[in-house]
């Protein structure tokens, strides 16, 4: 899970109740992390959430199919201050750009329009959430995982009859306080939503003890990635080497040992899938 | 049930339209400018969006009908298609709309008016020839049309121009529209069937064959011409005792005349397209068993596949006139590169 934040105080409630701990002393954006959730804060500005997005998905290991969340305040067309509202739509108000999160959690949580401002909003004028982040950090975040798996928060903090020059660092931080358990339950369904692409992809079978044997061209490689792939689903635990004959003469011998091996066994495609005997290391 | 409707700006007045809002009134809208900015864009996963798709509402531009490749049809020398959805309610394992589309979610196009003014373009095209219409390339025709309504508006259209002649291609039980309405000779209702483990084992969210097959006998009762479609054919260890026992139960509940025709056409794929279902589901077994890259298409080797359709054919024509039986070679298929909307369809004639 990555998470992004435009101020310290937004971090703070998630900093303590997933209890992450700053990474380095000295980053070009504060970093924390645990286990599973990495945290950056980026400051104001979509440039700034841009670059942090960027700076978050390299520091995490540049993982595919990882969830992100941008967390924090915005204001809001109604006066529904304390209110979180899931981004349905993020418009960069100054280029016209937007973007449809796809709404697929099955939630509670209302959802909003969501227009990324230059400067401070002030006139609220259409029925929508402001803030100065999502459209730096929506486009970057896509790019680094699949559209599902990113999304943005806000908990509204101002609005017409309520301005945001009245808040301070400790009304932000209870704000986003006051939202955790839906922010938490976001947080866990995206979780949930990557999970369903990470834990159904079985660990391929390593190329190596293969490629020390014989040699392969590029092409020879790319079809003995995709048997041995294929090997994984079809071939219930079995080393796929001790299909192969020891006085194997090449690569391309090798390959047709294995997808005639293959072809031999029994095709029941009701049964389950087979867990591989070794991992890629 | 659907959550999310989002809806093309110029269609929000649509008297369709403002129908299909009322059907979902706790759904969020989300209005767009086009259905393409929410449909087309990369990085989107299939399989994650199967979760909980949502509804696009959506003006149709451009080409509405379009040419159905050369050889394809079940008897007629003019063959067309034409999607007034795009995806599909169910989630078979095998569909190419995978890995076809970006997006899992269903795109309505309500301005059916244009489609119906652009099949009759295609009918002044052939003057006094008959024309053949396919539907369900890109969707399933009948499952989502409590909601849009479709098929009645098409059975009008169909009902004063007898030289149109329609396919609608389902895997659904959807057929309330169908049996309000009179019979008429020039609408085909095609079901799609697999042996009940197959359909059970690939075929998520689809009914039940023997619910398939009790609406076809619905349908045969209000005088409908119904259609078969043995497509894809799935093999492995117990291909011919699946089908013959699907066979059987088909025409133990289905008299042969109430058959218009009857196709068959084994798993088949554009390369690109089973290249996406990889990725989408690496551990599909149906993925991993042993097919080939031919003529740009991934399908069972020649041999098997002729194999396959060989048998099929022999069971079938115990109880199918030869006429109305219809498959798709691998020796046909070679001729050109088809539309790739068309290659989920078999149809091409076996002689």
């Amino acid at each position: 899970m990555r998470l992004v934040t435009a101020l310290t105080p937004e971090a703070l409630p998630l900093i303590e109740h997933y209890r992450l701990e700053q990474v380095d002393s000295d980053p070009l954006f504060p970093l924390y992390r645990n286990d599973t959730i990495y945290l950056v804060v980026s400051g104001i500005g979509k440039t700034l959430a841009a670059a942090a997005t960027a700076y978050l998905h390299t520091k995490s290991g540049e993982l595919p199919n990882q969830p992100f969340l941008n967390i924090g305040i915005a204001g809001h067309h109604r006066s529904i201050a304390g209110a979180a509202r899931v981004a349905n739509r993020i418009t960069d108000q100054s280029t016209g750009q937007t973007w449809y999160p796809p709404q697929i959690i099955r939630d509670s949580m209302e959802r909003s329009a969501l227009i990324t401002v230059e400067t401070v909003e002030r006139e609220y004028a259409e029925d929508a959430a402001y803030d100065m982040e999502a459209a730096g950090f929506y486009p970057i975040a896509w790019r680094a995982s699949s559209a599902e798996l990113v999304q943005s928060l806000k908990v509204i903090s101002d609005h017409p009859g309520e301005s945001a020059a009245d808040l301070d660092l400790q009304r932000i931080e209870g704000l986003i306080g006051n939202c955790f358990d839906e922010i938490d339950g976001l947080v866990k369904a995206l979780q949930d939503l990557a999970g369903i692409v990470v834990s159904t992809t079985p660990e391929p079978y390593r190329l190596e003890p293969f490629v020390e044997r014989w040699h392969f061209s590029v092409t020879q490689r790319h079809r003995l990635r995709r048997v041995l792939a294929r090997w994984a689903v079809l071939a219930k635990g079995e080393d796929p080497l001790t299909s192969v004959p020891s006085g194997c003469p090449s690569a391309r011998h090798t390959i047709e040992a294995l997808e005639n091996a293959l072809l031999a066994k029994p095709l029941d495609l009701h049964a389950e899938v087979a867990r591989p005997l070794t991992k890629l290391s | 049930m659907i959550q999310t409707i989002y809806i093309e700006r110029q269609v929000a007045d649509h008297p369709r339209a403002r129908e299909v809002l009322a059907r979902f009134p706790a759904a969020q809208r989300i209005d767009c400018d086009r259905y393409t900015e929410i449909f087309n864009p990369k990085n989107q996963n299939f399989r994650l969006q199967k979760q909980q798709p949502a509804l696009i509402i959506a003006h149709k531009f451009g080409k509405r009908v379009l040419s159905a490749p050369e050889g394809y049809g079940i008897g007629g020398q003019h063959n067309y298609y034409f999607s007034h959805m795009l995806n599909c309610i169910y989630d078979c394992r095998y569909c190419f709309l995978q890995g076809m589309y970006r997006s899992a979610h269903y795109v309505l196009f309500i301005n059916y008016d244009d489609f119906f003014a652009s099949m009759d373009r295609t009918l002044a095209n052939h003057p006094s020839e008959d024309v053949w219409f396919f539907s369900g390339y890109d969707c399933d025709s009948l499952a989502l049309d409590p909601v849009t309504g479709f098929a009645t508006h098409l059975l009008t259209f169909l009902e004063s121009r007898q030289r149109a002649f329609v396919e609608l291609r389902t895997k659904s039980t959807q057929i309330r529209a169908l049996l309000a309405a009179p019979a008429i000779p020039n609408a085909v209702v095609a079901f799609s069937l697999t042996p009940t483990e197959t359909a059970d084992r690939f075929e998520h969210k689809a009914p039940p064959i023997a619910k398939r097959l009790q609406a076809m006998r619905q349908l045969a009762d209000k005088g409908w011409p119904l259609g078969l479609r043995f497509d894809p054919l799935i093999f492995d260890d117990a291909f011919e005792e699946r089908y013959r026992r699907l066979f059987e139960e088909v025409f133990a509940a289905l008299a042969p005349q109430s058959l218009h025709s009857v196709t068959l056409g084994a798993f088949r794929m554009p390369q690109r397209f089973f290249r996406n279902l990889i990725r989408l589901y690496p551990s599909e077994p149906l993925f991993a068993s042993p097919l080939q890259g031919r003529s740009g298409l991934v399908s069972y080797s020649k041999t098997r596949e002729e194999e396959m359709i060989r048998f099929c054919l022999k069971e079938l024509t115990t109880y199918v006139p030869p006429e109305r039986l219809f498959s798709c070679s691998a020796d046909t298929r070679q001729h050109g590169n088809p539309p790739v909307q068309t290659l989920q369809a078999a149809g091409v004639p076996k002689r």
